[in-house]
Formats: C-alpha cells, structure tokens, sequence
C-alpha cells in the first residue's frame, strides 16, 4: 500500500471523537488529519487528496449526505464511511446509495472500526489496480492495433491478391521462400505474414539484415561462436541459425552476404546441420528460411552477388512484390491504414484528405514505394490541421504537377539522342520541376523572358 | 458473573446476524414492491428491525471491557466538550442540569469518547430515574491529582445501598432497562485509574455521585 493511500481525514465537529479517531488512526500506522468542519475538509480534501474519508452526517456548516455526494463527485476515487449517531437505516442506506464505502454507529468499537477502515482502503487499492490495468490494456491494445497496421499488408490490386492466394497456398509448408521488389514495396512485412501463417508461428521470426552488419561480422551472428573463437569472443553466443531453430529465419538483403559465406550457408541449407565458429560440435539446424533482395535476379547473378546454386535453392517460391506504381488500387486502403496509425501515434483524430491531394497521392510515382507513402502520410499527420489534409500538407515532391514529375524522373534517366525540340521541352519541364511550378523563376533559370516561356510550354503542350 | 456477560454478548451478536440478514431482505422487498403502501409498510419494518439491531449493538458494546485509546486533554476542554455534548443530546431537559466547573487547568490522560459516554450515562441515570423537584448540579473541582465531579440529584427518600455503586450489572432491570449502563461507567472511569462512588446526603436530600479522576499539570 502506497504511502498516500494511509492518508484518513475525519470531518466530526464533535472533539472528542474527532481526537480519539486521530490518535486511534495515528497509532495503528494511518496519516490522520481532522477536520471540525465541512469547509475546513473539503480544503484538506482538495489539498492532500486523502484516501479515505470518515464523515459525520452531522455537521454545523453542512449536510452531511449532501457533503458525501460532493465528495464523491469531486474526488471519486476516495473512499468515505459514514459516522453517525443517527443510527436509522434510512440514513445509512441513503449513505450508501450516495456512494459512501460503509457506515458505522457512534459509540465505534475500535476494533470495528479499524477493519471497516482497513476494508476501505484495500478497496480503494483495488479500484485504482483495476483502473491502471485497464488504461495499461487500453495502451496494449492501442499498440496492438498500430502493431496490426503497421504490419498487415494490403492485398487489394489484383496482383496483390494473386500473391496472397500464393502466401496461403505455400505458407505453411516447409518451402524456401525468395521475396523480390524493389526497396520499400514490405518484403519484410511479406516474410511476416509467411512467418504468421506458418506452421513455426508459435516462435518469433528472427531476422539478419545482411546489408546492415559488416561482412565479417554476418557469419558469426550466423552461426555464433564459442568464447574464445577470436579475439572478443568472451562469451559464448548461439547465433542466429540457433536463435531461429523450430522458427523462420528471414535473412534481407540476401544478396549482400559474402560469396563464401553464401557457400557456407548453402550447405546449411542441404545438410541441416551446422557448426558455430571455434566449436568441435556440429550442431541440427532446424529452421524456414525466407530470403529477400531489391537487387534484380538477374543483374545479381551476372554480378555474382548472388550465387546460383543458393538462388536455385531459396527459389523453391519465389514472390515478387510489384512496385507501388504499378499497383495503385492499393495506394486508397494503404493511405487510409497510415493515416489511422499515426493519428493514433501522434493522439489527433483521424484526418480527412481532402479529394485534390488524395488525387496527387494517385498520380504520384512513388519510387520509394510503400515505404515513402507511409513517410508521406507521418509528414501530412504531422502538419494537418483542423482534421484535414489539403496538398499543401504533402510533401514538395507529391505536390508537383505531373508533368513536372516526369520531367524530375526523367533528368535522373540516362537516354539516347534526342532532338532539339525534345532537348527543349526538357529543360523547360526541368526549369519548372526545379522551381517547382514558380514561372517567373523557371523563365529566370532558363534565361528568358516569362512570355516567351509562355509560348514555348503552349508550343510544347506543358499544362501545369 | 463472565461466563454470564459472555454468553449474552454471544447471543447478542448472533442476533444482530439475523437481523442484518432480515434488514437486507426487507430492503430487497423494499426494492421490488410495486405498491406504494406496501412499500411504506417495508419501510415501517426496518426501521423496526434497524432499532433492535441497535439495542444489541449497544448491549454487546456495553458489555465489552473498555479498550481506551487514551491521550492528554485538558480539563476544562474536557468539561466544556462534556457540557456542549449535554447541551446537544439532551434537548429541553438540558436545562434541568446546573454546572458549577471550578477547574481552570489541568490535563487528564483519558479516552474522551469512552470517557464522555461514561459521565453521559450517569446524567442520563439522574435525568431519567425518580428524582425529586429541583435541579441536578454537577461541581467540577481538581484538588489532590484528582479531578472530582460531583452529581447532585434531589432525592428525599433512598431505600438503596449506595456501597456496591455499579459494581454488578443487571441489577435493575425493567422494560427497555437492562441495568448495565451504570456498570460500563464504572468499568470506564476504573479503566482510566478512577473511582465511582455513590452516597445518599439525607439531610440535604440529594444522591451524590461522585466521580474521581487523575489529573496532572
């Protein structure tokens, strides 16, 4: 019991048992204080928020049921008995009615008296348990829900739905999984969602980014080591193969793992079994393995990146997840779940996008993927005001006409030769992009006058 | 005489079990009747019942020994708590009493509420027992480290012996008047080092009780 919840105020005008009850209270470990009257409790009340109160219903300033009903209102959580000479049923049931924990007839045995308190206050520790458990479920399920948001894919394109036909079919089995796409499309919340409809669900999916961890570091997080195996090695550590045993073991970035090291793991792979660096011991090797890259498979293989051999045997399924772009049905039910996760986050009410920026939200080209539209809402979360998201709360590079965004993309391509009217148009559509939309500084950077960049977008057919 | 308090404090909580019980019901019956008289009739009946609950808890009550929660209190607030209280309780009749308190300082070492209820139950005994015409005076002096309160009530004619003064319970009893009252007193004053003592002044024609408590500087 916390050291606030001992804390007991008597309001009695009656002095003697105003002082009886505090030293009573006093000597059996409670923090008493007294009060002779309403006016001087309820300022106690309001100061040192007490946990229990014993009030007379007999008071010179006040009605003592009324002056329960305001205490109740005012500080629920605490706890009241009722003192009273006027020991009739009515009054004490109305005291109850009223909120009130219990009642007691003066003359009090202390004994009683001390146990009614004691009842009191450990209900009043439960009240506020219970309470702080139901916000802490509340937070849980809060966190749950974003959890959820965050990881649920959306399977709304047809492409989508082909693949999650695909996810359904395969998942539980044993296969070897290859998941493709270019960065930011959610291979990793694919692999979750394998994992998730696994028959190795019950154990969490452990994950090694191998593009995240220098190359000489990946084997050992691998297969781990014994102490002593090299230099730092002052513990043994299990490793991932270890960590991922009965589970799946999601290695990204697949293509960024050591050619040597992809040959270790191939053998892994055929003979289920292993041995940690520095150890004797070949240890069973029971683990799915879901592998991922963003580099195209047969620029990977032609690079060497990836070893044929391991490519063959992590193809038993492959999956390739298609760009946002390419997808854009999704782009509606994506928007939405972002929006409610991070309004949650941020604790605002779920905004509105107003129809103009949904609009630039579909013709954007999203070469980040779903990953930069998830940014994109956090930024337009972050900047909504009043419950609405207009396009002045996208982001700079969502907010340029469509024109101007293929202008932008095109600058980044490499082409063959062009004409000099296309050169033109170019440069002008750049011009624009680069000052994003603003013609008089367009004209300025082009070093021509605004009219003439007038009839030359006219000429050129350039609407912004 | 234990084995007697004991049993009756016995029987006394096991009746004021059956009573909350039936008091609980009745406030069910209370809750579900549909007709108003009914209602005011289930009313009527636990007040009845709520009565004789109290006049157990009283009874177990009185027949407790006294468990004093004791602290210094001054005297003269003592005295002057005792004689707002009477002012409070006693209504009208109040005024039949006549104080005399001579105690200016002083500190008792006392349980005020235990204490307060002894001293009441005295004045109630005078206010209701046959008295003659007259008022009952009440004298507080502190001489010897005692405080002595002195009760005076008309009495011509006393037949009784004053010698055992509340020693045993159920003396008298009578309707309503179980003759424990007195009997807690004493145990009260006792249990705070006092005396209780009782003496019938026929030339004045007054009782005189007479109650002797510690007092310190």
């Amino acid at each position: 019991m916390s050291a606030d919840n001992r804390r007991i105020l008597i309001i009695d005008d009656e002095r003697p048992i105003l002082l009886t009850l505090e030293a009573l209270l006093g000597r059996h470990g409670y923090q008493p204080e007294a009060a002779a009257t309403a006016a001087y409790g309820l300022r106690v009340l309001k100061n040192r928020a007490p946990a229990l109160v014993l009030l007379d219903l007999q008071l010179p300033d006040a009605d003592g049921l009324q002056m329960l009903e305001q205490i109740k209102t005012e500080h629920p959580e605490t706890q009241v008995i009722i003192l009273t000479a006027h020991d009739s049923l009515n009054n004490a049931i109305e005291s109850i009615k009223r909120g009130a924990y219990h009642f007691i007839s003066k003359p009090y045995a202390p004994e009683e008296l001390l146990s009614l308190v004691e009842k009191a206050l450990e209900k009043r520790s439960l009240l506020r348990e219970t309470e702080e458990l139901r916000e802490k479920t509340q937070q849980l399920q809060k966190r749950l829900e974003i959890a959820e948001t965050r990881l649920a894919p959306v399977f709304k394109s047809k492409v989508m739905q082909e693949l999650q036909e695909l996810i359904n079919a395969m998942a539980p089995s044993e296969a070897n999984v290859l998941i493709t796409g270019e960065s930011g499309v959610g291979k990793e919340v694919i692999a979750n969602v394998i994992h998730t409809r696994s028959l190795r669900a019950s154990k969490p999916m452990v994950k090694l980014n191998c593009a995240a961890f220098p190359q000489a570091m990946i084997e050992s997080e691998l297969f781990g080591y014994v102490k002593g195996a090299f230099t730092g090695a002052m513990n043994d550590f299990p490793g991932m193969i270890a960590e991922a045993s009965g589970s799946t073991l999601f290695l990204d970035e697949i293509s960024e793992m050591p050619p040597e090291l992809q040959t270790r793991f191939l053998r892994v792979l055929q003979e289920r079994e292993y041995r940690p660096l520095g150890s004797t011991k070949t240890l069973k090797a029971d683990f799915r393995v879901v592998a991922a890259t963003n580099r195209p498979i047969p620029e990977a293989l032609a690079d060497n990146r990836l070893r044929a051999d391991l490519y063959y045997r992590l193809n038993t399924f492959q999956i390739e997840i298609p760009p946002l772009r390419e997808r854009k049905e999704d782009i509606p039910p994506l928007v939405t779940s972002f929006l409610k996760r991070f309004a949650q986050q941020l604790g605002k009410a779920e905004p509105q996008i107003a129809p103009e920026a949904f609009q630039k939200l579909l013709d954007y080209h999203w070469p980040g993927n779903v990953r930069e539209l998830q940014n994109a809402m956090e930024y337009a979360v972050v900047l909504s005001r009043q419950g609405q998201i207009g396009v002045k709360e996208l982001p700079a590079e969502v907010q340029l006409p469509v024109a101007l965004q293929q202008a932008e993309r095109k600058s980044h391509q490499n082409g063959g030769p062009k004409s000099l009217d296309d050169l033109e148009r170019d440069a002008i559509l750049q011009a624009l992009a680069q000052c994003h939309g603003n013609k008089k500084k367009a004209a300025q950077v082009l070093g021509i006058q605004r009219p003439t960049l007038y009839n030359k977008m006219k000429r050129y057919a350039i609407e912004l | 005489m234990p084995v007697v308090v004991r049993f009756i404090r016995q029987l006394s909580h096991d009746l004021r079990n059956h009573l909350n019980a039936a008091e609980l019901q009745s406030a069910f019956l209370k809750e579900i009747a549909a007709d108003g008289e009914v209602k005011s009739e289930v009313q009527r009946l636990r007040v009845m019942l709520s009565e004789l609950g109290t006049a157990l808890q009283k009874l177990t009550a009185a027949l407790a020994p006294p468990k004093l929660t004791q602290m210094p209190y001054g005297a003269p607030v003592f005295l002057e708590d005792l004689q707002q209280k009477v002012q409070n309780d006693f209504g009208a009749d109040a005024g039949v009493f006549e104080w005399d308190v001579r105690v200016t300082g002083g500190m008792l070492n006392i349980d005020p509420q235990l204490l307060q209820q002894a001293l009441l139950e005295l004045l109630s005994n005078a206010l209701r027992h046959e008295r003659g015409e007259g008022s009952i005076t009440i004298t507080a002096d502190a001489a010897g480290g005692r405080l002595l309160l002195r009760l005076r009530e008309p009495k011509q004619a006393f037949t009784g012996s004053t010698e055992e003064w509340g020693r045993e319970p159920f003396k008298h009893v009578k309707h309503g008047h179980y003759g424990i009252g007195l009997h807690r007193a004493r145990g009260v004053i006792e249990a705070h080092g006092g005396e209780l003592s009782a003496s019938h002044d026929a030339a004045a024609g007054a009782l005189v009780t007479t109650v002797a408590l510690p007092i310190f500087d």
